[in-house]
């Protein structure tokens, strides 16, 4: 993927989301902090119909549907074409696999950071209040936790592209996203862990589906569960391009 | 001078034994052939001696450094595995300086001096994807001699070559193996085999024999 698809790819999150606000941007401001708005574009309206919130849900993740599939193959590319080539010069194959995952978690916070810059040029838009301290902090915290489940959802679409190939890939990482998105708005109804609020956080999809800004401690172990989730995302896919043997995955080479 | 020791190698693959109980010493500048059937275990060979592949047991040595175990001079093997494709959209020159690029040992100017050493245009416009057969084993032969490895691991080097490109590629074989390279060869053509190697092996369901007839 050359810099210029990928610069292409990072910038349409701008039109995209400016087009899905476009009946926020010709209707009547409201009287309602920034915050409350970004957060509630985040992470969609609260209803008790579990039903509508999963299709809320689902439009919510807009953004990360796109960047997955604009950069779901982005690591896994190199084992399709040229990988005889490319890996009979590499030294170390871990060194190269985390240089092409913090890559991808650069493009990750690049595209975070419009996409969530873009959201609150809307909300200040729509909205008579003005941008103060609280607005910066949650807009650090999102940026931080959309940032990471960008990367570990893209790093793990790649690293199963590299074994089943990439529409595999999309659809086992889809079910599994929607498996838990579904499991985390009906946490409540699952026997006997449904009585265990913090178990919901645990749940990698609660981060982006629950409003967690009103309780800082569960908002605090989510983006810790995060950053681990991201670093064993880096170890264990670091073991697997060391430990894969490259010539039987070329496409034209088996 | 360059050697390659192998010692009781075995590749299984989903249940089957592609190599079984390989071993192999050669330390020359020479070249050195090996024979065999479709399906012998050729490719799988030079895919371990390329360190693409990890064997399922035993030891694979090049200047008695062990592969994927010690950390060797990766750019110091020039690979060209049969029917393993370059990135299809991009031209020959780009294809070979991203590959360049990896370890840095060579600039543009090598790059395009081993496009011109197998009969290509350094300035051809048109991306591999639109190459014929003949010039695509040209380019992957160029990127396996760009670097001037000490190692040279050809799969059929002179498959879909017409009756020149054959005689360029052996006289760029020889030329290689005078530089110094340990030059090693896969090929069912019996006469790359006869006119270009000074040792001879042969490969029959994944063991191999030494000496063509075997």
């Amino acid at each position: 993927m050359s810099n210029w698809e990928k610069f292409i790819r990072i910038i349409s999150i701008v039109p995209v989301t400016f087009f899905f606000s476009l009946y926020s941007l010709i209707s009547d401001k409201h009287d309602i902090a920034i915050a409350s708005m970004l957060t509630g574009k985040i992470f969609g309206s609260v209803t008790d119909d579990t039903s509508k919130a999963f299709v809320l849900m689902l439009s919510n993740i807009l953004y990360l549907v796109l960047f997955n599939i604009f950069f779901g193959n982005l690591i896994s590319e190199d084992f399709r074409f040229s990988s005889v080539y490319l890996f009979s010069r590499l030294r170390n194959r871990k060194v190269w696999f985390y240089k092409r995952a913090f890559e991808l978690l650069m493009i990750s916070s690049v595209y975070a950071l419009l996409f969530l810059v873009s959201n609150l040029m809307i909300c200040t838009f729509c909205s008579t209040s003005k941008i103060e301290l609280n607005e910066v902090k949650i807009f650090l915290v999102l940026f931080g936790l959309i940032t990471m489940i960008l990367a570990i959802t893209t790093i793990i679409i790649n690293l199963l592209a590299i074994k089943f190939g990439s529409t595999t890939a999309f659809i086992a990482v889809y079910i599994s996203v929607i498996m838990l998105i579904f499991l985390s708005l009906k946490h409540e109804s699952i026997p006997f862990l449904g009585k265990y609020y913090f178990v919901r956080l645990f749940n990698p999809l609660s981060g982006i589906v629950l409003n967690l800004f009103d309780n800082p401690i569960a908002q605090s172990i989510v983006a810790f569960y995060y950053f681990i989730l991201m670093v064993l995302t880096f170890i264990l896919g670091g073991r697997f391009v060391d430990n894969v043997d490259i010539a039987l995955l070329d496409c034209e080479s088996i | 001078m360059h050697s390659i020791e192998i010692r009781n190698l075995n590749k299984e693959i989903k249940g089957k034994n592609i190599l079984k109980n390989i071993n192999l010493e050669i330390s020359s500048d020479k070249i050195y052939g090996i024979v065999g059937r479709n399906g012998s275990g050729k490719t799988m060979l030079f895919r371990v001696l390329g360190g693409l592949i990890r064997p399922s047991s035993g030891k694979v040595f090049l200047d008695e450094k062990e592969i994927h175990v010690e950390k060797h001079n990766s750019a110091k093997i020039g690979l060209v595995i049969e029917n393993a494709s370059l990135y299809p959209a991009y031209t020959g020159l780009k294809n070979l300086m991203l590959l360049a690029k990896i370890n840095n040992h060579i600039g543009e100017q090598e790059v395009r001096n081993a496009i011109k050493r197998v009969g290509l245009e350094p300035e051809d416009k048109r991306t591999v994807r639109k190459y014929s057969l003949g010039m695509k084993q040209r380019i992957v032969i160029a990127q396996a001699i760009m670097e001037k490895p000490d190692f040279l691991f050809l799969d059929e080097p002179t498959n879909a070559l017409d009756t020149e490109g054959v005689e360029l590629v052996r006289n760029i074989i020889r030329e290689e193996a005078k530089r110094g390279a340990l030059v090693f060869i896969a090929s069912h053509n019996k006469e790359d085999i006869d006119m270009l190697c000074d040792g001879t092996f042969k490969m029959a369901e994944g063991k191999l024999y030494k000496g063509a007839e075997a």
